[in-house]
């Protein structure tokens, strides 16, 4: 029965209109956590882009078993870390469902969409500090999407053996990284691709 | 040790060994189970905790939701899951028994009550307060982070704790395992022990004697039976069996030599049946041949294989009834004659028979001699006997001819005398007649009449005439009581007056009697038997002669014959010299006499005694030295019905008896 509660509060809670779905993968604190992630920008721009059931469709084809939720349709933000006039990259935060709650991570991605760093907005999962030693971040940090995408196994969810092997310290942290990185670099590149190339 | 013992011991060490491994076994088992029973408990707290995780998960992404979209009215819905939660985890902790696992789960209460206040704060967060909506956030996270982490380190030392159990499970299952493999190997051990034992102290023995038992004979027939590994009662059997083998090899060795004192006897019996000079069959209580001897092949003109089988009557028909079973009784006598079937050349035969037990059945041995040499001779000697029988007739007759010739002499004397006065008278009374009848010579007649005294001849005619009569009377009783005397017997016999006979002898012997002896004479008898007359009255002629040699110069004998029941008894009673006991015994034989050479034949009373059986009878004799000697003869009276009946039987016996002689 407690299983059950929780589950009915859970649906009526992602049933929720998306009023304020902007503030789903937002930066709590966005001046300083890009400026964490990009020392050298000089200022930042947002770029904000409905995610709507088309681009859910597409990330479904992409991504058959990592659909998007229903909360997670509607406006996002994307950040542009500038120096001056020049773009040094760009910075999404996503949501991922986790044993520990929502996962939220704040990805650094360079102009050809390829992870340059990440780091956790909210990570209650205790194998968080050994997913921010450098080893863990080494399985996700300079990999486009495709080449994130054969990380993944036959099951579409998980990481592979070897990103198992190489994350054995939180490894089911690395699924989620994993699963959170892939969806975060095809909407980015899906949604703000055409408009990121004028930076 | 007796079995009795073993078994005792094997019930009891079985009864023990077995109480000590389900003890152990129980014991073990128990440890186990308890051991079980935690682990049991773990497991479930360990699934309780990951209920905790899923609770906590959708929990926190309830948070998380808020926290994000800032959606307040999942604030209620975040308090009921706290509440679940921490019921939950108050059910938990009442299971803990670590206190360090128990803070935890104190610290994870107390988690979920700090995040329920800043729930509780969201309620009433305004949309301008977003720096403190994200100290708020960052303080839930706080909170949150350490809810998750305590949760982890309770999941790890619950799991640990569970996978400890689950180790001491194994462990406790494999000592489990082990003790029950030590303990039923120990069992199987035991048992293989006691079954050893038992068969090394009673299969095995008992194996052994069987195996014994089983082998061929040796030929000293020695076998050792007795056992010394064993139990008391095999020991015992062993030695008995022992015992019993030795007292059959003895027996054994009996029986051989009985054996072979059989077959020994077999073929002793074997030469004697062929080396028999008579048959000798062998017949079963149906009258079938089951054996005979050589002689009987030579009897029967036939192969032994040809007897056997058949039944005895074929060949002898007086060994069946009338109904043509086997006459059992007819076999059982003895020296009886008899003839073979018909189509025999030499059917005379004489057959005995005793009744033996072969294989607890009666059986009849019978033997058949060949007995028609015999009957020729029998014949022969009858013959013989018969002319024996008449020659001592014609010697009495001899022996009486001169008495006869005296008593004949003495009647022709005075016929003669007679007759020559008869013819004296007979000239007068001729003349006296030839007077008479010439005329006128009546006084001529009258005178001669006178004168020649006529009227004394012709009264003295009669008397002499009457004793001349007499005389001739007397001569030709005489005479023809010889001739009857000399005659031979008809073949039949005939009825005949016992006192008749004896005045027929007495006639004979008269004159041999009158000068030395008197005669007195009770013949009473008045009675017939059947028989020869002559043969009988040359017993009592030889009776009266022997009675009169007795007497030397004077004496009486007695002749009497009275009637006693069915039987003609004869008596001759003299009082001469008598007989000596010596003599007594041997009067009947043939050839004895005690009378000089030439007066006596000594075949007299031998023939008396034959001729008196051929009637029947039988003679008795009593004597005295000095005072005389009686003899008694015994006949069977005539039975008129029966006569008629038995006559021919009579012939019959008669002949038979005659043919002994």
């Amino acid at each position: 029965m407690n299983i059950l509660s929780f589950l009915l509060i859970l649906i009526l809670g992602l049933l929720a209109n998306d009023v304020n779905a902007v503030a789903y993968c937002s930066l709590r604190d966005p001046v300083a956590q890009i400026a964490q992630l990009y020392p050298q920008k000089t200022n930042q721009l947002s770029i904000v882009k409905t995610v709507d059931d088309n681009i859910r469709a597409q990330v479904q084809v992409s991504l058959p078993r990592n659909d998007l939720h229903f909360s997670e349709l509607g406006k996002h933000t994307l950040y542009v870390a500038m120096q001056g006039k020049n773009s040094l990259g760009y910075v999404h935060v996503r949501s991922e469902q986790s044993k520990w709650g929502l996962v939220e991570i704040v990805w650094a991605i360079d102009k050809d969409f390829r992870i340059t760093n990440f780091a956790f907005q909210r990570c209650r999962s205790p194998k968080k500090k050994a997913a921010e030693e450098q080893q863990f971040r080494d399985v996700f940090i300079g990999k486009n999407y495709q080449e994130l995408r054969e990380l993944l196994s036959t099951d579409g969810v998980t990481a592979n053996k070897a990103v198992q092997e190489q994350a054995k310290s939180a490894p089911e942290l690395a699924n989620v990284v994993l699963r959170c990185a892939l969806k975060t670099l095809l909407l980015t590149e899906i949604l703000w691709g055409e408009e990121l190339k004028k930076y | 040790m007796k079995i009795s013992h073993y078994n005792q011991l094997l019930a009891i060490s079985t009864l023990l060994s077995g109480m000590l491994i389900f003890a152990s076994l129980w014991h073990q088992y128990q440890k186990v189970e308890q051991v079980s029973r935690v682990h049991h408990e773990s497991r479930l707290l360990v699934q309780t905790l990951d209920h905790v995780f899923t609770m906590s998960q959708l929990w926190l992404t309830t948070q998380d939701l808020l926290f994000s979209g800032r959606q307040t009215y999942l604030a209620k819905g975040i308090h009921q899951q706290s509440a679940q939660l921490k019921q939950t985890l108050n059910n938990i902790e009442g299971k803990l028994i670590n206190k360090a696992e128990k803070q935890l789960v104190h610290g994870l209460i107390t988690g979920i009550e700090q995040n329920d206040d800043i729930v509780d704060l969201f309620s009433k967060i305004s949309m301008q307060e977003t720096k403190h909506w994200q100290n708020t956030v960052a303080v839930s996270d706080k909170i949150t982070i350490r809810f998750v982490r305590n949760l982890e380190q309770l999941s790890k030392q619950v799991v640990n704790e569970s996978e400890k159990q689950a180790r001491e499970l194994t462990t406790a299952t494999a000592n489990f395992t082990k003790l029950a493999w030590v303990v039923v190997s120990l069992y199987l051990l035991f048992i293989v022990f006691m079954v050893s034992s038992f068969s090394k102290y009673i299969v095995k023995p008992i194996e052994k004697i069987t195996a014994l038992a089983q082998e061929p004979e040796n030929e000293t027939g020695a076998v050792e039976f007795r056992q010394v590994k064993a139990t008391t009662e095999i020991v015992a059997l062993s030695s008995a069996i022992q015992q019993f083998t030795q007292h059959i090899t003895i027996e054994k060795k009996k029986a051989e030599q009985e054996r072979l004192n059989v077959i020994k006897a077999n073929e002793k019996a074997k030469t004697i049946m062929d080396t028999i000079p008579c048959s000798v069959i062998l017949v079963n209580n149906h009258g079938v041949i089951v054996d005979c001897n050589v002689e009987t092949e030579k009897m029967l003109l036939a192969d032994r294989a040809n007897i056997i089988d058949k039944e005895v009557a074929e060949y002898v028909p007086a060994l069946a009834t009338l109904d043509g079973d086997f006459d059992c009784q007819s076999a059982l006598k003895s020296m009886e004659e008899s003839l073979l079937a018909p189509g025999f050349d030499n059917p005379h035969i004489e057959f005995s028979g005793r009744a033996i037990e072969i294989k607890k059945t009666t059986h009849y041995l019978i033997t058949l001699n060949d007995i028609n040499e015999r009957k020729h001779s029998q014949k022969a000697l009858s013959s013989l006997n018969e002319q024996l029988i008449h020659a001592e007739k014609l010697a009495s007759i001899g022996q009486l001819s001169a008495g006869i010739a005296h008593e004949i002499n003495n009647p022709v004397g005075y016929i003669r005398s007679n007759l020559d006065v008869l013819d004296d008278y007979f000239k007068p009374l001729v003349n006296y007649i030839e007077l008479s009848k010439q005329p006128g010579g009546q006084s001529a007649a009258s005178a001669y009449y006178q004168e020649e005294d006529l009227a004394f001849i012709l009264e003295d005619i009669k008397p002499l005439i009457s004793s001349t009569l007499e005389g001739a009377a007397r001569v030709s009783k005489i005479i023809k009581d010889l001739g009857s005397y000399a005659h031979i017997d008809e073949k039949l016999p005939e009825a005949i007056c016992v006192d008749e006979l004896i005045e027929k002898s007495l006639t004979l012997v008269a004159n041999e009697l009158k000068y030395k002896v008197e005669i007195t004479k009770r013949l009473e008898a008045n009675a017939n038997v059947a028989g020869f007359p002559q043969k009988l009255l040359q017993v009592f002629i030889n009776m009266l002669v022997n009675a009169s040699h007795a007497i030397e110069s004077k004496g009486s004998i007695c002749i009497s014959s009275q009637l006693e029941e069915q039987e003609v008894q004869i008596r001759f009673e003299d009082d001469g010299s008598g007989i000596t006991q010596e003599n007594l015994k041997n009067i009947f034989d043939p050839f004895f006499t005690t009378k000089p050479v030439g007066k006596g034949t000594g075949l007299g009373l031998h023939i008396v005694r034959s001729i008196i059986e051929e009637h029947n009878g039988h003679i008795d004799v009593s004597s005295k030295i000095g005072h005389g000697s009686i003899f008694t003869i015994y006949l069977p009276v005539q039975n008129t019905k029966q006569a008629e009946n038995e006559l021919p039987q009579i012939n019959h016996e008669i002949d038979i008896n005659l043919n002994h002689l």
